[in-house]
Parts: C-alpha cells; structure tokens; sequence
C-alpha cells in the first residue's frame, strides 16, 4: 500500500520538477510544446521511477536521449542514477537497432519463402489453410502490433512481449490517474 | 534462441512465490512492488493485476451486491494467477488503481482501501461493471461534477466487508482446490475438464491439449513450490527432455516437469516448443486479468486485439491529458502545489496518492506553502530554487 502510494508520489514529483525545468527554460512555449514537454517529461519521470529495470522503460529513456533538446530535462529527472541509465539505455539503443534490422531481414527472408511455400502449396493441392494457421496469422499481425505499441517491443519475443505489455499497461494507467488527478486540481483551482 | 532471452525476464518475483500460496488466504496485501519486497504482497500483487482499471465512481455501481456476486467469480477465475507470485516489472500495487477509482468520496474508499482485499474485489468488480476503460471520458466528465460521495461511501462500506469475507473465501477456496491436485504430484495424468485457456495452446500434438493445461497448472504449483530461476527452468526442460524419454514415472521437484504424456511427441523440439506456449498461454492469462471485460475471451487473436485496444486507449488518454494540462497551466510551475493542496483538501486529505504517504514531502508543503518541502527529494540543484521559490510564492498570492 505504502508503495504504491509513495511510487505515485515519486512519479508525481518527478514529473513536477521535470515541468518546472521546462517552464524555466522556456519561456512563452505554444501548447504543442507544452503537452510535448509533459508528456516527456512525465515519460521520464516514469522511467525514472522504474529505475530502468524494464526494457519499455530504458527504451523510453533511450529515445528520449536521442534527441539533444532533452538533455537537460533528462539529467535533470534521472538524476544520480545517470550513468547506470544512460548505459543501460545506451545500450538498448544499439542493441535494438542492429539486431532489430537483422531480426526484420531475417524473418521477411523466411515469410517470402514461406509465402512461396504456400502458394505452390495452394496451386498444387487447393488444401485450405486450416484454422489454426489462419489463427496464427492474425496471431502474428497483432503481436507485430503490439510491438509497434509498447516502447521498445520491437526486439523482443513473444513471451516477454507479453510481460512487458503488461507492465507497461499497469503503468500507463498510473500515469492516466496521476494525470487526471492534477488536471481536476488544477480545474478546480481554475474554477474557484 | 530467443527462449532463453525472453526467459531471462522470467526472474521476476519468485522468491515470492514461494509464500504465495501459504499467504493467500491471510495475505490480502495488494501492494505489489517488487523492489520493496514483502513476500505475502506476491499474490496480492497478482490480485490486483487481475483488476480491471478502475475508471468508475462508485455511484455508478448498481449495487454491491452484485460487485460481490462479480468478484467472486472473478476471484475464481484469477486465483490461479494469484499463486504466480510477484511480476517482475510492475511494481505498481493495487492500490494506485483504487486511487484514481473514487473521483468523489474517495475517502470512504481509502478506508476500505486499507483493506487489501477489499482493493482486490472492489476494484475488479467495479471495472466490470463499466465494462471496461473505455468509457472513461465520459465517467471522467460525470465525475468532475461531484456527486453523492455519501452515498457512495455508504455502498463502499458496506459492501467492502462482505466482499473482503468472500474474496478470503474464494481465494482460499482456489487454492486449497489446487493444492490436493498438486499434493498428488505423481499422477499427472489426470484429467480435468478443458480450460478456455487451453484453447491457447494450437498444439501440434493434438491429444495434448488437456495435459498442457493440466501441465501448466502443475507447472504453476512448482513455481509456487519452487521458485527459481527461468535458467534453470530450461536447463531442467532439457533434463526432463531426457527424462522423458528414459523415465516416465517418478515426478520431479524440477521448475518444469516436461514429461511426455500418452501419445506426445517425446522430440525435445516440440517438448521445448510446449514449454514456451505454456508460458505464452500464462502470460495471457495474466493479461486477461489485467484488461477489462476480458475474462470471457477465449483465443489469443481476441485477446491479443483487446490488449492493443486498450493500450492505445491508455496511450490516447494520456495525449489528452497532458494537452489538458497544457491548456489548464500555462504557468506549468506555478500553481501546481497550490492545486494539489486544494484537491488534497476537497478530498479531505485522505484519499489522493499524495495525501497517503503522509511522511512525504508534498502533504508536509501543505501545511507550510513552502517549497522547502519537496527540496530533499530533488538532487539539490540551487540553480532550479530560486525559480521554485518564486513560483510557491506566486502560488500562494493567488
């Protein structure tokens, strides 16, 4: 209980002092700079939190580095565990591009020649695919989806695609709720 | 091969999983953080995996009648999960579902909050009931205009105890329905009736179906007993490939005992092959919990489409709110404390994440309008004081 709490509390100030940095930095930003800055912001602060012990998380923090104009923001939030991150990151970074290109390479060699199989197959015989491969197929299309969906999912199996969509998912709805939360607060002092 | 990657990742809270089982009936912690550690919180951590998110107010329940009704069958369904132990990567406990649960009267909900088990039916069944995140602008719109939080808190408080009372229930029900299938450990080869899950398995095998599901819940009851490593799990895999062949009989305290049933291929590929689809069929499981309105999905394409829905529902909520805010602060250092004091104080102070931790910085600002507070917790940077500083004041002028 304490720590689910407190993870809140961590992130929520976190991502505090992320935006602070950025409205300091910045002044007179539009609001498409704006909502970029916090959902960055808010991002690492998430990922910061996590301490980058998920790949989602060190793949945030890896795109996110990327980008010159966040160095700051990055340190900033990051803080003392900077180098360990930054490796870590770094290192998924390059990890992911090389082996995600060859991994692509590799399987687009196999479906075409998968393919090919199949339609001599299919010319020969007529034989109809049987359920379970046409449940295969779509089974493929959405996880090559979900891949595309959870941040740095592209590299990985099924198996610990699947672990880290759920933990992003779990997170993804503490940051919802953490969001909400200030943007009722913030209304609400807006109102009165 | 990509197993042994993937497996690696499969290190997640099982020194957990050992207390899980023992812990389940009493536990009812749903804190689930993996890097503080309490054992028992294993199998709330999984509970509250299994709720659904928790979008709705609490007057939007019909009744907690039928909440109790819904949880407890949930409570059957994912109690299974429940002895998985802890999951590596998310250490988010339950409670912060059951935080942003309650927009108005949420105190009532801290309270039964506090009991763990509570979090556990109530938020599931509450999610159920709505059917599903989706609809949550419109439940976020409704509830920005606060209503009824006695009301609500009435139904909370009464329908937490009996809730707690059947979720012990069921869950030690589950168990104990497990545990005499696994005290037999030698006979694998008993038949239950089919799982939904066991439609996950496409086997190649096709007489292996209800052995895989019988196999998996084997396979969970070892990793209850045994927690170990995902390492050793396929090394015992490729012993137990030999085994298999060799030795049919004597069951082993191994992570995963492959043997081969009647009428299975013994070729370790396709034993290896159905350790991996076990994992994959687990895992959804879990996901199944997780994702609301999905208990009565059958079959990974569903499933896996459901998923996406709902990450990009997430993903799609986040953009709006972060606008939202974009919108709402253009300051965006100014007033934030001020407006987290005020929703601290709206909801009397005991139901915001901040406001729970009452240790931390944010609610000690309250009391003080100073920012002096949330300094310690920042790597001190004096250049970023001075602007704060100003800023509180600026706050507290308003």
């Amino acid at each position: 209980m304490h720590s689910a709490s407190s993870i809140k509390q961590k992130f929520l100030k976190k991502w505090i002092m992320g935006l602070q940095l950025c409205n300091s930095s910045k002044k007179n930003m539009t609001i498409m700079e704006r909502r970029k800055a916090i959902k960055l912001s808010a991002d690492l602060a998430l990922a910061s939190v996590r301490n980058c012990t998920t790949r989602w998380s060190r793949a945030l923090v890896a795109s996110a580095s990327q980008n010159d104009d966040n160095q700051a923001l990055l340190q900033h939030i990051i803080g003392s565990d900077a180098a360990k991150h930054k490796k870590a990151s770094i290192d998924v970074v390059a990890n992911s591009t090389t082996s995600v290109a060859k991994k692509i390479a590799s399987k687009k060699i196999l479906k075409r020649s998968w393919g090919i199989r199949r339609v001599r197959k299919l010319s020969n015989g007529a034989l109809k695919d049987p359920p379970y491969s046409i449940a295969k197929r779509l089974v493929k299309k959405r996880t090559q989806l979900l891949k595309n969906l959870v941040p740095g999912g592209e590299s990985m199996d099924a198996i610990s695609l699947i672990e880290e969509t759920l933990d992003y998912m779990v997170w993804l709805r503490a940051q919802v709720d953490v969001m909400r939360s200030l943007a009722r607060a913030s209304e609400r002092l807006d109102g009165k | 091969m990509n197993n042994s990657g993937g497996s690696g990742g499969d290190d997640m809270g099982f020194p957990d999983g050992g207390n899980s089982a023992a812990n389940c009936p009493s536990s009812g912690m749903i804190a689930n953080s993996i890097s503080e550690e309490v054992p028992m919180m294993a199998m709330s951590s999984m509970s509250t995996l299994e709720r659904p998110p928790i979008s709705v107010d609490p007057f939007f329940t019909s009744g907690w009648d039928t909440l109790a009704s819904l949880s407890h069958n949930e409570n059957y369904g994912s109690s299974s999960l429940v002895s998985h132990g802890n999951f590596v990567g998310s250490s988010y406990p339950v409670l912060m579902d059951n935080q942003g649960f309650g927009r108005n009267g949420s105190t009532q909900l801290a309270q039964c909050l506090s009991d763990p088990r509570l979090q556990y039916i109530g938020s599931g069944s509450i999610s159920e009931m709505v059917g599903g995140s989706f609809g949550l602008p419109e439940l976020n719109h409704l509830a920005n205009h606060g209503s009824l939080p006695n009301s609500a808190s009435n139904i909370n408080s009464s329908g937490c105890e009996r809730n707690s009372e059947k979720g012990a229930q069921s869950c030690e029900c589950q168990n104990s329905g497990e545990e005499p299938d696994g005290s037999s450990a030698g006979d694998r080869r008993r038949k239950r009736s089919p799982d939904p899950s066991s439609q996950y398995c496409s086997n190649k095998n096709n007489e292996g179906d209800n052995s895989d599901v019988l196999r998996l819940q084997n396979e969970k009851k070892q990793k209850i007993e045994q927690p170990e490593s995902a390492d050793f799990s396929k090394h015992n895999t490729k012993q137990s490939k030999d085994d298999s062949s060799n030795d049919g009989e004597a069951p082993k305290e191994n992570y995963i005992h492959m043997r081969a049933r009647r009428g299975q291929a013994t070729n370790s590929h396709s034993l290896a092959e159905r350790v991996r689809r076990e994992k994959i069929s687990e895992r959804m499981r879990m996901l199944q919990e997780l994702v609301p309105g999905c208990n009565k999905i059958t079959g990974k394409a569903v499933m896996l489409d459901e998923i996406i829905n709902y990450v990009q529902s997430l993903q799609q909520q986040v953009e709006f709110l972060s606008m939202k805010l974009s919108t709402l602060i253009p300051g965006m250092s100014i007033d934030l404390e001020k407006a987290l004091s005020k929703e601290a104080h709206s909801r009397g102070g005991g139901a915001t994440n901040l406001a729970l931790n009452p240790g931390m910085g944010l609610p000690h600002l309250y009391a003080q309008g100073v920012l002096k507070g949330t300094l310690p917790i920042m790597p001190s940077t004096d250049q970023y004081r001075p602007l704060s500083f100003t800023g509180w004041r600026a706050s507290s002028s308003l």
